[in-house]
């Protein structure tokens, strides 16, 4: 009975995270079917380690774990960390979707655009992984840089300049997305 | 004074960002009132910020994942409440270990209905439940029958066979060698759209051709013998479907010429 509760307890504070923690296991590991073992085994060791927590901010809690979680899985799967993928081949396939498409404008055009959806995940998905996880953390989960700074284990002023870097990137990969312009 | 564009440059990420002080924020809107390479970086920055926004790509969990974290955590429960009521539950269940032995004794397929009675289930929703926690599916990954079927041969003494079902929604993932009570028996494991299936095949003598459906903590099982090996079914997919895979193997096997 008293597992059953401690269960309840941790299911309702930690399920609605189950989309963020998702969301970063895709990016990071950059394979859906990873992703969700991934996030079931993080799951799995926050249940573990949940007596222990007292935290109050459950979601870089479980941020934080998904992503170890991710590293120790790459490692254990012999996934390089850091083949990004050739940033040729990503400005080359930027440039072929775009040529011979409108060039878009407005934000909500190019959210309606699904070509231009896919671009801008390719280019996230491109950066090496210290400016992938910043990324995804700031700009799709919309984490303070405090909470970064905790999922990530670094200062909050880290936190700034590699997101600045990792933008930089960003525009350089989508410089010919006219909208960016 | 007033900041210089390298330190504008360092901080405007977090100008964007509203991470800021106020301080800082007034020092970097009165540079780039003034300076227009930092306003154009500035609004630059924005720009790339808003269509991230705008486009949403971000990815929601797929439905059956809270699913599948939630039996994992109950499996975790399950484990723990057997070491720790172990010894009560041991007092408790010695006489029916007892005579399942010597009924196992008579009957040598653990699959067979009876045999171990209520138990089966509960370790084959717990094998195929392991086999989807970290990273344990297969032992042989291959979509080829001719790939996976010679994989077991010396790892069993006996050959399960290996159907290839692609053509029928049900591809093949591969193959490992589970223990359930103590025996080695062979676990193939399909997919079907997003539901994976372990099909469990351990050699048993039954004389009676036999089929039973039952159903553990939400996964389906069915257990069902040819004569010759016993099969055991288990998925989080809807009965029908699981029958469907069933009849399947059941037409290859007989038939080799499935409706």
């Amino acid at each position: 009975m008293f597992g059953n509760s401690k269960r309840k307890q941790f299911e309702t504070q930690f399920r609605p995270h189950l989309d963020a923690a998702y969301n970063l296991a895709q990016y990071l590991c950059r394979n859906a079917y990873d992703a969700e073992d991934i996030v079931q085994e993080a799951y799995l060791r926050a249940y573990r380690a949940f007596g222990e927590y007292a935290d109050e901010n459950s979601r870089a809690w479980i941020l934080t774990i998904t992503r170890n979680t991710c590293y120790s899985w790459m490692r254990r799967h012999a996934m390089s960390l850091n083949v990004s993928y050739d940033r040729q081949s990503v400005c080359g396939e930027v440039d072929a979707q775009l040529s011979g498409s409108d060039l878009l404008q407005s934000p909500e055009q190019i959210a309606a655009s699904e070509s231009n959806q896919k671009l801008i995940r390719r280019a996230i998905e491109s950066l090496p992984m210290e400016f992938r996880e910043v990324t995804v953390l700031r700009e799709l989960e919309g984490l303070s840089y405090r909470e970064i700074g905790q999922v990530l284990d670094i200062p909050e002023g880290t936190v700034m300049s590699r997101l600045a870097r990792a933008r930089l990137r960003l525009r350089k990969l989508l410089v010919n997305v006219d909208a960016l312009k | 004074m007033t900041m210089t564009c390298d330190k504008v440059n360092a901080l405007l990420s977090g100008y964007v960002d509203s991470e800021l002080t106020a301080a800082q924020a007034q020092q970097i809107e009165e540079h780039i009132r003034s300076c227009a390479d930092c306003d154009a970086n500035y609004r630059e920055l924005t720009r790339l910020k808003n269509v991230i926004e705008a486009v949403a790509i971000r990815t929601s969990a797929p439905p059956h994942l809270a699913q599948r974290v939630s039996a994992g955590l109950k499996e975790n429960d399950r484990h723990h409440a057997s070491w720790s009521g172990g010894l009560v539950k041991l007092a408790y269940s010695l006489p029916a270990l007892l005579l399942g032995l010597v009924i196992g004794w008579a009957t040598l397929s653990p699959f067979n209905a009876g045999t171990r009675g209520d138990e089966l289930p509960q370790l084959l929703a717990s094998a195929h439940i392991r086999s989807l926690m970290a990273d344990h599916l297969t032992d042989v990954a291959s979509s080829d029958s001719h790939t996976v079927k010679p994989w077991f041969h010396g790892r069993l003494d006996f050959s399960p066979p290996v159907e290839d079902l692609t053509r029928y929604g049900y591809p093949l993932l591969g193959g490992r060698l589970e223990y359930l009570a103590g025996d080695a028996v062979a676990a193939l494991v399909y997919r079907h759209r997003q539901h994976v299936i372990n099909l469990f095949v351990s050699p048993g003598s039954a004389q009676v051709v036999s089929m039973q459906a039952e159903k553990y903590n939400g996964y389906n099982i069915i257990r069902w013998t040819d004569g010759y090996l016993s099969y055991a079914a288990v998925s989080d997919l809807k009965l029908a479907d699981l029958d469907h895979f069933r009849a399947l193997l059941s037409d290859k096997g007989m038939t080799n010429n499935p409706g």
